[in-house]
């Protein structure tokens, strides 16, 4: 296989030959899974030095770099480029936080800490900052500044388990095993199935003299502990690995992305999105992205195809439907666009989209007008909003029934007094009266 | 230790001057090239990646000849399937000659065993006062009599001690009902074959699985017949049900009752902690002791296992190293069969972190009556470096000193060129191989020659060692607990039979003494219940102990 960004699952590519040669294609034709994870690695930080070379002024394009870098376990890249995406830009947060969490894998509390502090700085009320903050903290033994900003974390976040779990841990370190046993009991509380915190909890009531509650929490945690030995699923296949591998440059070629598009470079930004949906075929989010970029660009066909694509793996989902009528629609394909309306209202008949614009098919068609009528006259039922009662209106003007297009077009007017085409229907039908 | 030239300029002159690196208290010199010793681990790998690669393996330090020093004995890997040598791999016996030399008698003395060696325990099972060698290996086990003049013999066979062939681990002797005869305990690691046998990719470098994939495998304790042949009693001592991946061992008084218990740490699950009824039944009491998890309640991949009671308050407390990101657990002895989790609040795991870790051992350096940590590490992973650089597959060893106020301060990198030496360590050993009253270090490094440290420290306190002989057979009192008592100081140690990561070292009692210049008590508590106290004795010797000799 040969993954690159002329390959489209059934239409034609609009994104033009030049650009398609702007990105390099990554050879994973016949290769062990060993190989392909390889070229993938190599894809991933060929497209992160490119965003660099190209974006040489932008912090985001060394980030993206230096996370490429940490996922691909070259942590010094990884702070190198980090570093200079902080010269470009200091109150980059995010910066700080994998720079505190890769000092924490190494064992370094202290610069940690420093680097949780930034973050503190940058965004005060970041919710779960704290938390893993005090988890710092309580590992360079400040157990009294780890409960001072876990009571903090508590204003910002008061039904996190977590920040409970820690206060626990932090009174325990501290012998204050009432208090401890006080968050450890909210912890699971608030998350039931936290099996460690049992075990905790238990340990605090023992410490504390409660042998026979303490003996009761260590059993049902054993219990759980079984539970949830049996349902794990241990080990790390090469199938994940690859799959690993696929994420990391998918992840990466959607963030590319969004800096092509920022630099309006729309054929890569198009080209990286595709690459993205190719690693990582079931990424909604960015299927949904590619086909409004593809709607803004006018790229008609473009738009339908991936949405269809959705539809194929989200087949109950309505709005998907809705934007295959109003793709179609705008296509001139009526009887595809009547057959997405048609399938919404079966999806979600609650949903007033679906009789509404269906019933605009019918207007712009001339066909089906009485049921066209029942339509627009369900659409109003289910939302009595102006729209609704306008395309009603229009629905019995062309039915003949001009009284009640009138009624229905004051409707429309009383519920959006301002908008001047309701207003000037309105005019018509009651100028020749 | 080894010294610095400086040129520095004075009024003009250009003057040399030679100033000593920046040392802590502690100083381990690396004297491997001048020692002799020229042993070559293997873990007979080819690249295919088997996990028993992984673990091999542990060394013994004691004395085979009786002459006072202490010897070493390194185990080996052999070549596994798909690997060629031309010359078989052995375990190599060295003899220490004295002032830092040593020979190998490997050959002369018949342990060199050929086989896959992971775990040893030495301890004179046949009560004729002379250490015998158990080798826990990949493959038949093997038990080694001691002749009495320097040679072995196999008598496995004749013992009933080969444990069939299995992926063994930690082996120890210990007494379990106090009959006057060593038995034996063998843990067990996993089920392994060639045939199942499968690897995985991780950043799409082959990479060694998780032990998880094979099933893992119970002990087995085999009671001393006291005629050289052993029974396997795992059954009915309480010791078959429990299945886990074993690794370390270490068989210790943990209450305080006089009979000895016997503590794993398992790979990937919850340790074990076998509390024996005195009568040589055990019951496994990991989890309402607090010994079995973190103290998260996370099962760790525990490596080694020691135990030492770091905070002198009378109790052992128990030291388990792991895996990376995983921190080497201390747990503190509470009393009352309960342990407490206080790897974080006493900075027992510093520098652990990015470390996969080994062999550990409880291990005043300074003399100053407190016990160290030191703690052998090294990546199982040969290639990690490629794929996760916050963790390397060469690393240094951790030196952790106790500040005597209940914490532990990592001093690695200011305690001397031995600290230095970054390789993939497994066993360590730790005793006092020159006789000059402090506690020196033998390090197995997987794939590669060892590293021996001589203590160089120069701020030492006083120190008393303490040698434990049972009444009859005047062999090594395995079991025996001495609370030492020294002014306001009060110490206690046991003699161990296999500890560590899959090791034996430490038959000699050490006591570093601080400055205490005598010590007023020393109350020794032999297995089968009787007591001797000894007052008013002299620091800086090694004293030897018969039972019933007070």
């Amino acid at each position: 296989m040969v993954l690159n960004n002329s390959e489209s699952p059934s239409l034609a590519p609009s994104v033009p030959p030049k650009m398609v040669q702007h990105l390099a294609p990554i050879e994973l034709n016949g290769s062990t899974v060993k190989e392909q994870v390889a070229a993938l690695r190599e894809a991933s930080v060929n497209l992160g030095q490119r965003l660099v070379t190209e974006f040489p002024r932008q912090a985001q394009s060394h980030v993206l770099l230096g996370n490429t870098y940490r996922q691909l376990g070259q942590s010094t890249q990884a702070v190198d480029s980090w570093n200079k995406a902080l010269a470009l830009d200091a109150q980059r947060a995010d910066v700080y936080i994998y720079l505190a969490i890769l000092a924490e894998e190494k064992g370094e509390p202290e610069q940690a800490l420093d680097h949780w502090k930034k973050v503190l700085s940058l965004k005060p009320t970041l919710p779960g900052l704290r938390d893993s903050m005090a988890n710092t903290l309580m590992t360079l033994k400040q157990w009294d500044d780890a409960i001072e900003v876990l009571h903090e974390e508590m204003q910002i976040s008061p039904q996190s388990a977590r920040t409970h779990y820690l206060l626990g841990r932090a009174y325990s370190q501290q012998k204050r095993f009432k208090e401890a046993a006080t968050h450890y009991e909210k912890t699971v509380t608030l998350d039931p199935n936290w099996t460690e915190a049992y075990y905790e909890l238990a340990t605090v009531l023992m410490r504390s003299g409660q042998h026979e509650e303490a003996q009761h929490y260590r059993q049902f945690f054993s219990e759980r502990k079984q539970q949830d030995k049996a349902g794990a699923s241990y080990g790390y296949t090469e199938q994940e690995d690859l799959l690993k591998a696929k994420k990391t440059l998918a992840g990466l070629c959607a963030n590319a992305a969004d800096l092509y598009q920022a630099a309006h470079q729309d054929s890569i930004e198009l080209a990286l999105l595709k690459r993205t949906i190719i690693l990582d075929p079931n990424n909604l989010a960015i299927r949904k992205r590619l086909a409004a970029r593809y709607q803004v660009l006018g790229q008609l066909p473009e738009a339908l195809n991936e949405c269809e694509q959705i539809a194929r793996l989200t087949p109950d989902d309505p709005i998907c439907q809705m934007l295959i009528g109003s793709l179609n629609m705008r296509m001139g394909r009526y009887t595809r666009a009547e057959s997405a309306y048609q399938k919404m209202i079966e999806l979600a008949p609650k949903l007033s989209a679906g009789y509404h614009e269906l019933a605009k098919i019918y207007l712009k068609t001339g066909k089906n007008l009485p049921k066209a009528q029942n339509l627009a006259q369900q659409a109003v039922h289910l939302d009595p909003t102006a729209a609704n009662y306008y395309v009603l209106a229009l629905v019995h003007h062309e039915n003949g029934d001009k009284s009640s297009a009138i009624n229905a077009l004051k409707h429309a007017i009383q519920l959006d007094p301002g908008n001047q085409t309701y207003q000037k229907t309105y005019n018509q039908l009651t100028s020749g009266e | 230790m080894k010294q610095l030239i400086m040129k520095v300029f004075i009024q003009g002159t250009l003057l040399a001057i030679t100033v000593a690196p920046v040392a802590g208290d502690i100083c381990l010199t690396d004297v491997t090239e001048q020692s002799g010793i020229t042993f070559q681990h293997t873990d007979g790998s080819s690249g295919r990646h088997y996990i028993v690669e992984t673990v091999t393996a542990g060394l013994a330090l004691f004395d085979y000849d009786q002459d006072g020093l202490i010897d070493i004995y390194f185990l080996n890997g052999s070549p596994l399937k798909g690997t060629k040598v031309s010359i078989s791999p052995r375990n190599a016996l060295y003899r220490n000659l004295g002032r830092w030399r040593f020979q190998d008698v490997t050959m002369l003395s018949g342990l060199g065993d050929t086989g896959y060696g992971l775990g040893v325990a030495v301890g004179d099972y046949d009560n004729d006062g002379d250490p015998d060698v158990y080798l826990n290996n990949y493959g038949p086990n093997v038990l080694y009599r001691n002749n009495g003049d320097g040679t072995f013999t196999d008598v496995t066979i004749t013992a009933g001690v080969d444990a069939g062939h299995q992926v063994g681990a930690g082996a120890c002797f210990l007494d379990i009902e106090g009959d006057g005869d060593l038995d034996l305990y063998v843990a067990n690691y996993l089920e392994f074959s060639y045939d199942t046998h499968e690897t995985t990719l991780f950043g799409g470098y082959m990479t060694y699985r998780a032990p998880v994939h094979n099933r893992p495998l119970p002990d087995i304790l085999y009671r001393n017949n006291g005629n050289g042949t052993f029974t396997d009693i795992s059954q009915e001592a309480g010791i078959a049900k429990h299945a886990g991946w074993g690794m370390g061992i270490v068989c210790a008084d943990y209450d305080n009752d006089g009979d000895t218990d016997i503590f794993i740490g398992n790979d990937v699950a919850e340790n074990f902690m076998f509390k024996n009824n005195g009568k040589g039944v055990f019951e496994e009491v990991g989890l309402i002791t607090g010994i079995a998890f973190t103290v998260d309640g996370s099962p760790s991949a525990s490596m080694g296992v020691d135990c030492g009671d770091y905070d002198n308050d009378g109790l052992l407390d128990f030291k388990v190293t792991s895996y990376q990101q995983q921190l080497s657990t201390l747990y503190q002895n509470l009393g009352d069969d309960f342990f407490d989790d206080v790897t974080q609040k006493t900075g027992a795991a510093a520098g652990t972190l990015p470390m996969v870790t080994w062999g550990v051992g409880f291990v005043d350096f300074d003399n100053d009556s407190d016990r160290d940590l030191f703690i052998a590490c090294g990546h199982l992973q040969d290639n990690i470096d490629k794929y996760d650089d916050v963790s390397s597959y060469l690393q240094r060893n951790i030196l952790l000193s106790n500040t005597g106020l209940g914490t532990f301060k990592d001093v690695s990198r200011t305690s001397g060129s031995g600290m230095q030496v970054k390789l993939s360590s497994r066993g360590v050993g730790f005793d006092d191989l020159d006789n000059d009253g402090d506690v020196d270090v033998v390090v197995l490094n997987s794939r590669a020659k060892p590293t021996i440290l001589r203590n160089d420290s120069t701020k030492k306190g006083n120190w008393l060692q303490i040698r434990l002989k049972t009444r009859n057979a005047k062999r090594d009192a395995v079991g025996a607990h001495v609370i030492l008592k020294a002014g306001d100081l009060t110490l206690i140690d046991e003699v161990h039979s296999g500890r560590g990561y899959q090791s034996h070292y430490g038959t000699r009692l050490h006591f570093g003494l601080g400055n205490h210049d005598q010590v007023d008590r020393i109350e020794v508590r032999w297995i089968g219940g009787g007591i001797d106290l000894f007052e008013k004795v002299a620091v800086g010797q090694l004293l030897t102990i018969i039972e019933g000799s007070s």
